[in-house]
């Protein structure tokens, strides 16, 4: 990842990276089992590979976060953002590919790039940039 | 801090991949945040399942904009995370509506490693990037 955090600029490129395409949520999360309360079917994952643009830009806030409840401090700032990525999964029979629309900054709901610590790192001196 | 959602839509960009890992493999392996949400019916995932992960944002459905956005704990570095909304279309033309929520941290943390076999394991220390989609 690309990151001027002070410009409240980041991007992240990968491409064809191999990961288990789960199918579905409920799948996902119980490893492939379905959820028979729903009539999910169990579906076992496939590989599949995801190449993704994302960009971070624009600044339209800061604000300085101490969470002691949730164990985290950091120098926050609120950005614009934009994304492109598809995805190949290959099942035994054909290829499934999906390939979102072009990047547009309108379909930003809420973006952040920060500068944090947590965990044990929480209480050490704030390691602000 | 653990927190119960009725409803959480950007939580549906999970339906069709997930990914959580690095461009390589971990030696040291990442800790889950301790807290999290929980999310009980008519919400997509089965009740009751938690989730290490905050939603930061604002709105009804999210924790605020004070939530950490992290999935690691003992993490000290960058992190970079957006929602966005579209449209997405496979390969035998059929369009989609997407949901993303897309994190990446990269930075110095404390994690696990395997030691003495058996399933034992250590603290470390380590540095890496880890993405979210």
């Amino acid at each position: 990842m690309e990151i001027h955090f002070g410009a409240g600029e980041a991007s992240l490129r990968m491409r064809d990276v191999p990961v288990m395409d789960a199918h579905d949520l409920y799948n996902n999360l119980t490893n492939g089992q379905g959820y028979p309360p729903l009539g999910i079917p169990p579906i076992a994952p496939v590989p599949a590979t995801v190449s993704f643009d994302i960009e971070w830009s624009g600044i339209t806030d800061r604000e300085k976060v101490v969470n002691v409840m949730q164990n985290f401090r950091g120098q926050f700032v609120k950005t614009g953002a934009t994304i492109d990525w598809s995805a190949v999964s290959h099942f035994p029979d054909h290829d499934f590919v999906f390939q979102s629309e072009s990047p547009n900054p309108d379909r930003n709901l809420y973006a952040v790039i920060g500068h944090e610590q947590n965990g044990v790192f929480f209480h050490l001196e704030a390691d602000d940039e | 801090m653990r927190r119960t959602l009725l409803g959480c839509l950007t939580f549906l960009f999970l339906t069709s991949v997930a990914v959580w890992g690095q461009g390589q493999p971990a030696q040291v392996f990442p800790i889950p945040i301790p807290g999290g949400d929980v999310f009980v019916p008519p919400v997509v995932v089965p009740p009751g399942f938690l989730i290490n992960q905050f939603f930061p944002g604002v709105g009804a459905i999210y924790d605020g904009q004070d939530a950490e956005p992290h999935g690691i704990t003992n993490f000290k570095g960058h992190v970079a995370m957006g929602y966005t909304l579209g449209t997405a279309s496979d390969n035998a033309g059929k369009q989609y509506a997407v949901i993303t929520d897309i994190r990446v941290y990269q930075g110095d943390y404390i994690g696990g490693q395997a030691t003495f076999g058996a399933g034992g394991s250590t603290s470390a220390k380590s540095h890496g990037t880890f993405v979210e989609i």
